[in-house]
């Protein structure tokens, strides 16, 4: 991160380092970045398969990388794509935090939670573990995994004011020293935890994932020498590079503005709407949050680390989208750039409430998306149905002890200038989410999925269509608390060239006694046996004009029941001719 | 002592392998595969091939088949109506959410196998633990049948949440179905997979049933015909996830053997690494159509327990092969000033435009040919290949180039061993191997003319080109046992009582497995547990196989958790405290086939002196250098043959560029070693 002008501040990734070795042959050059994404492909694969929460084993809500020893991203997994790129800023921080490099010995492990270095509200525990061979330090491995609790308010909170009512800081200390786990640090942990046998099974699956990581730069170290591997990482970023530029300059130079809006930071409920611009000259991009609002009271601000990678991940994913396989590096994150102003919304100084942070992060995208949409009409697809609809409960239960369970839905997908949109699916910024089987739930709490099921008329219409939002509905079968967070509910998805909105999406409890209430954000509200809880994602943006929609097409939804019949009379009157069914 | 066949059908041919015990000789032969009735080409090649005496004689046909792959590819299923539990008709479309690609913005699946209109509720609800919370409404049923009838349905798949528990619904349903006069096919879920998560079952019971009629009426069209020719002997198939079962319970369990005949060339490579003692190495099957790559580790295939096609899970063990769109066959043409190569194949009809067979699109096949690299052209069942339709089949891609005709020959060979190469780093790389470290093992129709380009892509230094690689998969076939596996989701914490449930569960599904396999060769099969097992509170399981004696696991709750660490400390390189949970009971039943001698070669018959030249394209030269062209089967034991040079054989033809040496191992294998790496 370098600071430019006074009051604004310019991140962006690090650049290319004189190089003045050997040139790597592309074979080598290849096999390593292949090892490279592999290695954290593995991370994550040891991480999964031995979390204890399903939140990191379903859901993905983790991050894998491997950094060279200048903290430059050399690979990452796929996990949470709106973590793209945010392990750099808390391999620097940690390692800063502890005295600097000449501090670290192999078999040392960092742990760091406090949000502004991770980029991550608390509970997003990040591992970073330096990497050795013949003593000398070669890169980082560094694994962020959501832990349930760790001691928060509450479990899951949209309502705090400050950082210190989100969980147990650890400001980047040594959780291992010289391979050895530090009792103290790792009793704390785990005693700050409501399921403490969960932080420390998914603290173990950290530590396990991270070991993974430097295991596989030091095979290659080992393989191919010091000299070799850094002329093989040089010229993966500057073939990155490249590629990354060559998409950049497709790009008409220009100032284009994207809006998006919060539903409330969790303490007021009022619309925060705010907007981006996104500045491209030839193959450099910049985004300007500048004029962001000021951070607020409640915890929807967005840290700096993270407000980066959702700007980071806005601009790959477009460029994504063409290049399938893509495998992200720094040298791809070289030509952008992000200006925040300290104390706003996107950059939101201590002790500023971070909770809910991923909300705002996602809005975030999408507005940049919205700008870009402009400069390249045809090739970005109409708005989704909105970010992220999660509903997280928990309880003390006879049967399950203290039990907490979270989920992330999919939501109706933008129709593109050629086509539908197809199936509903995760945002862009979970995009490896994976919403639980109702069979998996069931074995791991008191509830009773009734229903998941696409939404009747719930895609925008268009000549091209948006896909449909999903509802769940969820029985308790025992006194459950619930912390629903939701966006979105006002501000449906935007449509192209003359389409429809989607439907917004919503969530509403019915309480036993029949009285029924719509909530956006609320944190730990105690809902008793009987309660009925019913969520809808939105559905996606429509494409062009309804009555450029073929006739056939329409009469095919109406046939799936993908739309009502009162609804494709009313959108789309000319697939029904006077006098005919 | 008896003869076996085995037939593997690829995309444009089929392979024939004829192994007589007492003998220990192989003869193979070559047919062009019959998309249109898979049957028919086979029935020919064995009519062809194998003397009647021989056919009756003969104890077992083993076969690898494209049936259902090809009918999920096509999309020419079964139409298949779909029953689930009110309120979740749409999980089969909802999927799990995810995207297949992590920074893809616009993401399309393929529309599910049951549209919507085709899935109905039916009011029911089974709960976790097996028992019933809402009673099945059996009036629902009528209704989805009516409209079933309507669309023209023949295929019936149902599941309900939670019937791995208790399957007492889907049975109701199915009761009611075929009460309402119901005819047709009909999958349970808890039948086809007896593992939780109810997409994944649905995506497996759906597959099921959408490919049940297809490879039903396939098999028995084909048995009766091998039947006709005077065969007598078992009719087995090739598993997804290898191992053979009967042709009656591939008909029962079509899902299992949707990648059949790519398995069957992983499970043959693997059990020739054992036998020469290969630690690592990886596969390249080239054919007409596809390449087919799966790495080997200590002699066995990666093995999954979910596998995927045209991305649908499949909740069933499944061999790690990777296809991709490359072979003898894949088209090449200018795109917008880039020369392209597949994915798209002149199959087996009208194959490369030098078969002669009606086709004038340029083929990788016409590529080889017009630089030499298939000798003299004289190839399989006697075809010639016609040299100037190949070079005219070229022509029009050299001005939009602007290369010459051996710049384009050389460009097209180039494209698909890159693409090749690309698809084995997935296998290996993507894995944490280095494909450096792994010996190629080259077989199928052009896998031998691909070998050296793809070793000196990937900078391997030693390839195997097995004895009969043309027809290597089908010689895969016959080294596999008959084997039988079913799992069960039962979760029960690891104590005396734990296992004794789990035992209970495995008895349950011996006794189903006894069931299936009526039909097989199942006197004397060895029963063979693992229970895949966790930490308390942990999701992912590690599969642990646990002794069994007298049909029942035969082991304490102590042993089995040390068995646990142990496996879980090789894995992940620690252990917990925790305790130890049973998720699921995995059964497996396996009949050893009759043991076979050692499979032999023929001897070395052709004269020496045969040896011709042949001015060939050397891609380590940079030119065309001369070649030796030989009989592959004159080259004795140990001696070493310099490249570069051509070794013919009756399926395949073995390229061996400059700088390369070949030696014969006693085995009839051909290794190639790299000299200028």
């Amino acid at each position: 991160m370098d600071t430019a002008n006074i009051g604004v501040v310019c991140s962006g990734a690090r650049g290319a380092t004189p190089w003045t070795g050997a040139t790597a042959d592309p074979i080598t050059a290849e096999v390593v970045r292949h090892a490279l994404h592999s290695g954290a492909e593995q991370m994550q694969v040891a991480l999964c398969r031995t979390a204890y929460s399903h939140v990191v084993y379903e859901t993905y809500d983790l991050a894998c990388g491997l950094y060279d020893r200048q903290g430059r991203m050399l690979a990452q997994s796929r996990g949470l794509p709106i973590f793209l790129g945010t392990l750099g800023f808390v391999i620097q921080s940690s390692v800063a935090a502890i005295g600097g490099e000449q501090a670290l010995e192999p078999g040392d492990v960092l742990l760091n939670t406090y949000s502004f270095d991770t980029g991550s509200h608390c509970q997003d525990a990040t591992l970073v573990q330096p990497a050795f061979v013949g003593g000398r330090l070669v890169g980082y491995a560094a694994v962020k995994a959501h832990h349930l609790d760790l001691g928060a308010k509450e479990p899951y909170c949209t309502d705090t004011t400050d950082s210190f009512q989100e969980g147990t800081i650890f400001p980047g200390v040594k959780i291992c020293r010289r391979g050895e786990l530090v009792d103290d640090i790792y009793r704390t942990f785990v005693a700050n935890s409501r399921m403490p046998a969960y932080a420390a099974g998914d603290l173990h699956a950290e530590m396990t994932a991270a070991q993974t990581g430097v295991g596989v730069l030091v095979r290659l170290v080992e393989r191919y020498g010091h000299e070799q591997f850094e002329a093989a990482i040089e010229r993966i970023f500057d073939h990155s590079e490249a590629i990354m530029r060559r998409f950049l300059e497709r790009i008409p130079d220009g100032h284009y503005v994207g809006d998006s809006a919060c539903d409330g930071d969790g303490v007021v409920d009022e619309r925060i709407p705010f907007e981006c611009i996104v500045e491209v000259v030839g193959s450099d991009i910049a985004v300007d949050l500048t004029n962001a609002p000021p951070a607020r009271r409640g915890p929807i601000n967005c840290p700096l680390p993270c407000t980066v990678s959702a700007v980071r991940l806005a601009i790959v994913s477009v460029l994504g989208s063409a290049l399938t396989g893509l495998m992200v590096n720094e040298g791809h994150l070289r030509p952008i750039k992000v200006l925040t102003r300290p104390g706003t919304l996107f950059h939101p100084l201590p002790p500023a409430p971070v909770y809910v942070y991923g909300w705002s992060a996602t809005e975030l995208v999408d507005a940049i998306q919205k700008a870009l949409a402009q400069p390249l009409a045809g090739e970005l697809p109409a708005g989704c149905g909105g970010s992220m609809p999660s509903l997280v409960l928990w309880g003390l239960s006879p049967q399950y002890g203290f039990w907490a369970s979270g989920q992330v839905w999919c939501s109706g997908q933008g129709a593109m200038s050629d086509s539908d949109g197809g199936a509903s699916a995760a945002h862009i910024s979970g995009s490896g989410c994976r919403n639980f089987p109702a069979e998996t739930l069931e074995l791991r709490g008191p509830f009773i999925e009734q229903r998941r099921a696409l939404i009747q008329d719930s895609g925008g219409v268009g000549r091209h269509t948006g896909s449909l939002g999903v509802e769940y509905v969820f029985e308790l079968l025992e006194d459950t608390f619930a912390t629903p967070i939701f966006e979105r509910t006002s501000t449906p998805s935007w449509a192209v060239q003359g389409g429809g909105s989607g439907k917004t999406g919503n969530l509403t409890i019915r309480l036993p006694d029949g009285t029924s209430r719509a909530y956006v954000k609320a944190t730990a509200l105690l809902l008793p046996k009987g309660s009925i809880i019913h969520g809808a994602s939105g559905g996606g943006g429509g494409y062009g004009a309804p009555s450029e929609r073929d006739p056939a097409q329409v009469h095919a939804d109406l046939r799936e029941g993908y739309i009502s019949e009162a609804a494709a009379r009313r959108h789309y009157p000319h697939a029904f001719p006077r006098g005919t069914q | 002592m008896t003869t076996w066949l085995g037939v593997d059908v690829g995309g444009t041919f089929s392979d024939l392998v004829v192994y007589d015990d007492a003998t220990g000789a192989i003869r193979v032969a070559k047919g062009l595969t019959t998309p249109a009735a898979q049957d028919e080409g086979v029935a020919a090649i064995v009519a062809a091939a194998v003397p009647a005496a021989q056919r009756a004689n003969a104890g077992y046909f083993l076969h690898g088949s494209t049936v259902a792959l090809n009918a999920l590819l096509e999309r020419k299923g079964a139409v298949v109506g779909l029953l689930t539990t009110a309120g979740f008709e749409d999980v089969l479309e909802i999927r799990r959410g995810d995207r297949d690609t992590t920074y893809q913005l616009v993401f399309r699946p393929p529309p599910p196998l049951v549209p919507r209109r085709l899935r109905f509720g039916v009011r029911e609800r089974v709960v976790a633990d097996g028992s019933i919370r809402t009673p099945i409404e059996e009036a629902d049923v009528a209704p989805a049948l009516a409209a079933f009838r309507a669309e023209g349905v023949e295929c019936i798949a149902v599941i309900f949440l939670h019937s791995y528990a208790n399957p007492a619904h889907e049975l109701a349903a199915e009761q009611a179905l075929r009460r309402l006069g119901f005819k047709g096919e009909i999958s349970l879920s808890h039948r086809v997979s007896g593992e939780y998560r109810e997409y994944e079952r649905t995506s497996t019971t759906v597959v099921d049933a959408y490919v049940r009629p297809c490879m039903s009426t396939y098999l028995r069209r084909l048995e009766g015909r091998l039947r006709d020719l005077g065969f007598n002997g078992s009719c087995l198939v090739t598993r997804s996830g290898g191992g053979a079962m009967s042709f009656g319970e591939a008909e029962e369990r079509p899902f299992e053997a949707i990648i059949s005949g790519p398995v069957a060339g992983a499970i043959g490579a693997g059990d020739l690494c054992r036998q020469l003692n290969i630690a690592n190495a990886v596969t390249a099957d080239v054919g007409g159509t596809s390449f087919d790559t799966c790495l080997i580790q200590d002699g066995r295939p990666t093995l999954k327990y979910e596998g995927r096609v045209m991305g649908l899970p499949l909740q069933t063990s499944w061999i790690d092969v990777r296809s991709i769109g490359a072979g003898g066959g894949s088209l090449a043409r200018v795109d917008a000033g880039l020369l392209q190569v597949g994915p798209e194949s002149a199959g087996a009809s009208p194959g490369p435009a030098s078969y002669g067979r009606g086709g004038s699109r340029p083929t990788v096949t016409d590529a080889a040919a017009v630089l030499g690299m298939l000798a003299f052209g004289e190839l399989a069942s006697g075809l010639r290949l016609d040299f100037a339709a190949a070079r005219a089949a070229l022509k029009p891609l050299g001005p939009a180039l602007g290369l010459d005709q051996d710049g384009v020959a050389r460009g097209i060979l180039q494209i698909a061993a890159a693409n090749m190469a690309n698809a084995i780093r997935t296998v290996t790389v993507q894995t944490g191997q280095d494909p450096r470290d792994c010996t190629l093992v080259a077989f199928g129709g052009a896998g031998p003319l691909f070998a050296t380009l793809l070793a000196r892509e990937l900078a391997i230094r030693e390839v195997l080109v097995p004895a009969h690689a043309g027809n290597f998969s089908a010689l895969g076939l016959l080294t596999q046992d008959v084997t039988q596996s079913t799992a069960r989701t039962s979760l029960a914490t690891l104590d005396e009582q734990g296992l004794a449930r789990a035992n209970q569960v495995f008895g349950e599904l011996l006794g189903e497995l006894h069931r299936r396999g009526r039909a097989a060769a199942s006197d004397g099969a060895q029963a063979e547990a693992a229970l895949d097992l966790r930490y308390l509170g942990q999701e992912y399981t590690l599969a642990v196989s646990v002794p069994v004696a007298g049909g029942a696991i035969a082991t304490s709750p102590a042993e089995v958790v040390t068995l646990f660490h142990r496996d879980y400390e090789r894995t992940f390189g620690h252990t917990m405290e925790n305790p130890v949970q049973i998720l699921s009971v995995r059964a497996i039943l396996r009949s050893p086939l009759p043991r076979r001698a050692r499979m032999r070669p023929a001897a070395a018959q052709v004269d020496r002196k045969a040896r011709r030249e042949i001015e060939a394209f050397s891609f380590t030269r940079g030119r065309r250098v001369p070649f030796g062209v030989l009989e592959r089967g004159s080259l004795p034991p140990e001696e070493i043959l310099a490249g570069p040079a051509l070794l013919l054989e009756e399926t395949t033809t073995t390229y061996i560029d400059a700088g390369f040496e070949a030696r014969v191992h006693e085995s009839g294998a051909l290794f190639l070693t790299d000299r200028e790496a």
